[in-house]
């Protein structure tokens, strides 16, 4: 038994509602044994008093119940995103605002590469660019593209995942040309200044069967995300942004177990800094299964979990995006654009796909963007409820962010628990206020005042990599509620911090079912910490994602971020 | 119509699209491609990989997502991704003569036939299928009718199942309300999917075939005239044409031709003419010059009438 450390900061918060704030809390081998006075920790024994964090703020190490290991793709790729990014090496890649940015952030790096002595062809291949916030604009072409370079092939993976944009170079060395007849392959519709023809290739390719045509970028996109290397850095940007438990919401260890080696070996390396739960998903979106089969394999994968990488249940993915018009949202449908709402379950077949999984005891997250789907998925879990009566299922719907009162209504009395994607929020918030679904359901999205009203227990997350890991930016955007515009969306269903937080940390844990072991700062759970430079519940509440994060504490040892990085 | 220039002649697999919401069909009619196989290399690749009934004795061999038949046909499936399956397919040393895809119930068909278009494949025909006695109630479902309704739009051939539950009013009523909704696709009725592999997935013979000219000169020797319980119709003739006629030709030709391929003769070269139900292309074909224009046209007796298409053929080529 190792020695009890002590460690005194200027305020633990502990979201254990009978001891809230305190100033110490004693830690053996991983565990808390206890927060409270130091006093009323000497009894414990022989101690090490660490004043490391006497200036800082202690809070439960964050819960992330929604994010993908592709957020640790995103750094080993340049990154041309709207929005700064933190990186995991504690950097900040700035966001591109214009063209002009774009193309002279494009020649840097085609520059850089041939400094490094790359071959003139070798790719460069880049993500985060999103056509929707330069509306205001002519559409990307491979035009600015080939202002770059001509012979140095230039694909950009764009942030929906859903479009490329590539320059001629590119289109060449994978053979896409005018006579492509996929559609999805991006044509100039008119005369253009440029000197291209109606019909020549524009560089864009729409949607997965065109987006495969260049290989090559897609390629590297593909294997980044599943890399070694992007564990690592979700592990990494974890750890800076105060993260101790995150989910790998779509995890890929069912369909494809051959990676699981690399997920035990990264995971159980003592300098990891994160506890991973993942989430996998049983069968591509869509698709049938064997989901017998999938229940009993992530059963297996559950008999050998370690306390770093956890298996609590499942994930579907019932529909598509908002801001892609994708989502299937009920009447009266979108404001402006064309529905193309997609539906990626079999609502007959749903109940069959969920069962063996609620049979087993496994949690399902069911991944609702719009609000037809969200009856489907309450519908859905009632029916099971009355063959099966698990009492305490915390089946989660995840993203939930058109959730009506009705909806709300029905969750609380069947157990389902939400999880709000606060992140948009701020990220899309004006684009679903101004195209998506207008200014009354903008002002409701993600309504989380609602949910507590209500009895919905809820998390908040940022579905990294589709937005940045960040529990404090989290936070601010479901206590906020503003938009890069300056609007405020729906004051009604903001939070206050400390309602904000708990939906961080404690909460995010308990649609985990992890709540009995993290989550909060109490006797018994792991000492898993997040170290601020403020206090969240104290600071003027648009400061919230300014806070500067010292690192993590992860069963008891500090992980210092790879520098002082923001929330945001 | 539209004629893009020609592309780079590779080997290209026709690609099929099974579509069609669940309960329709799609598996029936899987199984029996499974079964009727005669020796050409069909890949199927399956979204309910379990669903599928092979008969132990048709196994060749198996692995985890591919199951090969003794009869050439192989069945994949799809827990690898889209673009995994095809790739596999397309790089083995046995290549397959055709690919057809089972979507899932609520798969955007349209997008997925998009597959058809790339590289080593050429799409061949979006296939729906729909069931006789809840297509309607589905089509206002809910939270699937707009899925169905994309579905049908998409058909290029409508399978109209399980007809057999149906009355023959309702069937009737149903044929004019599938109609508007299809945009014009062909409407075949069918009863456990029971339709002609040449309908379905053509003959496996192509027109560029050295054989193929010669098949369609001497019909008789054609293995598609034996009995079957459906027609096809031959033209031959050197004249040259002009763009005119054959687009007049191919807007008149009535949808009773479920599937049609040969070669128009322009004085600027062969046009290839592919087509199935609503879905007609047609390309630049590499010069041959032993070929003048020679067209092949099938459908179901008695429904399509061959003098018709004479008739056609003599007003406008």
């Amino acid at each position: 038994m190792n020695r009890i450390k002590i460690y005194v900061a200027r305020a633990v918060i502990t979201m254990n509602p009978s001891n809230p704030q305190t100033t110490h809390v004693a830690v053996r081998d991983g565990l808390i044994l206890g927060a409270g006075s130091l006093a009323e920790l000497a009894p414990w024994g022989d101690y090490e008093l660490d004043t490391t964090f006497e200036n800082h703020v202690i809070v439960p190490g964050f819960v992330e119940a929604h994010a993908h290991v592709m957020e640790g793709a995103t750094a080993l790729m340049p990154y041309l995103g709207y929005f700064d990014r933190p990186l995991p090496d504690g950097s900040i890649a700035k966001g591109i605002k214009s063209y002009d940015e774009l193309t002279q952030r494009l020649r840097e790096l085609d520059a850089a590469l041939d400094a490094s002595g790359a071959a003139p062809n070798e790719p460069l291949i880049a993500r985060g660019f999103d056509p929707i916030y330069f509306d205001d604009q002519p559409r990307l072409t491979l035009t600015l593209l080939d202002e770059v370079s001509t012979t140095r092939p230039i694909y950009l993976y764009h942030a929906s995942g859903h479009l490329a944009t590539a320059n001629s170079a590119m289109l060449d060395l994978d053979g896409v040309s005018k006579d492509t007849q996929v559609e999805g392959v991006g044509r100039f519709t008119s005369d253009q200044a440029s000197g291209k023809l109606k019909g020549d290739l524009n560089g864009e390719l729409r949607e997965p069967p065109a987006m495969s045509l260049c290989k090559t970028g897609n390629r590297a996109v593909f294997l980044a995300n599943a890399s070694e290397p992007a564990l690592w850095n979700f592990g990494a940007s974890a750890r800076n942004a105060g993260i101790t438990t995150c989910t790998d919401l779509a995890g890929g260890l069912v369909l494809s177990p051959r990676s699981k080696d690399m997920w035990q070996r990264v995971t159980g390396d003592d300098s990891f800094p994160l506890r991973v739960a993942m989430y996998n998903i049983a069968a591509m979106p869509g698709l049938n299964a064997d989901f017998d089969d999938a229940a009993q394999k992530v059963l297996e994968l559950r008999a050998e979990e370690t306390d770093k990488l956890r298996f609590p249940g499942v994930k579907f993915i019932l529909d598509g995006s908002i801001q892609g018009w994708t989502a299937m949202i009920k009447a009266p449908g979108y404001i402006s654009g064309e529905d193309h709402g997609q539906l990626l379950t079999v609502p007959d077949q749903l109940i069959d796909w969920l069962r063996p999984f609620h049979k087993a005891g496994l949690n399902v997250h069911m991944h609702c963007n719009g609000s037809l789907t969200q009856d489907l998925a309450i519908e859905t879990v009632e029916a099971l409820l009355q063959e099966h009566a698990w009492l305490d299922h915390r089946h989660t719907i995840t993203h939930a962010q058109l959730t009506t009162q009705a909806q709300l209504r029905k969750m609380a009395r069947i157990g389902l628990c939400a999880n709000f994607f606060a992140n948009h929020l701020w990220y899309w918030g004006d684009q679903h206020y101004e195209h998506t679904v207008g200014p009354e359901r903008a002002n409701q999205l993600e309504p989380c005042a609602s949910a507590l009203r209500e009895r919905v227990p809820f998390a908040l997350h940022s579905d990294a990599g589709v937005t940045p890991l960040g529990q404090l930016h989290t936070m601010w955007c479901a206590v906020n509620r503003v938009t890069p515009k300056g609007r405020m969306l729906g004051k009604l269903e903001a939070l206050t911090p400390e309602q904000a937080l708990r939906a961080v940390t404690i909460d995010a844990a308990f649609v985990l079912h992890l709540d009995d072991e993290i989550g909060s700062i109490e006797a018994g759970k792991a000492a898993d910490f997040a170290i601020l430079e403020d206090n969240p519940l104290t600071v003027d509440p648009m400061s919230i994602r300014d806070i500067r994060v010292w690192g993590t504490v992860l069963g008891g040892q500090p992980h210092p971020a790879a520098r002082p990085a923001t929330g945001a | 119509m539209n004629t893009p220039p020609s592309r780079a002649v590779t080997p290209q697999v026709p690609f099929t699209v099974l579509g069609g919401y669940l309960g329709a069909g799609k598996t029936t009619l899987l199984n029996r491609l499974l079964h009727d196989n005669k020796g050409r290399r069909i890949a199927l690749l399956i979204n309910d990989f379990g669903a599928i009934n092979i008969d132990a004795q048709l196994i060749e061999s198996r692995t985890d997502q591919q199951i090969n038949l003794t009869n050439g046909c192989v069945c994949c499936g799809l827990s690898d991704g889209f673009d995994e399956a095809i790739a596999q397919l397309l790089t083995s040393p046995t290549p397959p003569e055709h690919i057809v895809v089972e979507a899932s119930g609520v798969a955007d068909v349209h997008s997925l036939a998009q597959y058809g278009n790339t590289p080593g494949l050429t799409l061949d025909a979006v296939v729906v299928v729909a069931d006789a006695l809840n297509i309607r109630q589905k089509a206002t479902d809910k939270y699937v009718a707009n899925t169905v309704k994309r579905q049908l739009a998409a058909a290029d051939l409508l399978l109209l199942n399980k007809v057999d539950l149906v009355s023959t009013s309702q069937r009737s009523d149903l044929r004019q309300w599938l109609q508007t909704l299809c945009n014009g696709a062909p409407i075949i009725d069918t009863t456990f999917c029971a339709l002609p592999e040449a309908l379905l997935l053509g003959d496996g013979t192509r027109p560029n075939r050295s054989d193929s000219a010669k098949d369609a000169a001497h019909p008789q020797n054609h293995p598609l005239n034996h009995g079957e319980a459906y027609v096809t119709w031959h033209y031959q003739s050197s004249d040259r044409l002009t763009q005119l006629q054959i687009d007049q030709f191919l807007q008149d030709l009535p949808n009773t031709v479920l599937r049609g391929k040969g070669f128009f003769n322009t004085s600027k070269g062969l046009l290839e003419w592919h087509q199935v139900g609503k879905q007609q292309r047609l390309t630049p074909a590499e010069p041959r010059q032993e070929l003048g224009t020679t067209l092949v046209a099938i459908g179901l007796k008695p429904q399509l009438n061959p003098v018709e298409l004479d008739t056609l053929a003599s007003q406008h080529l």
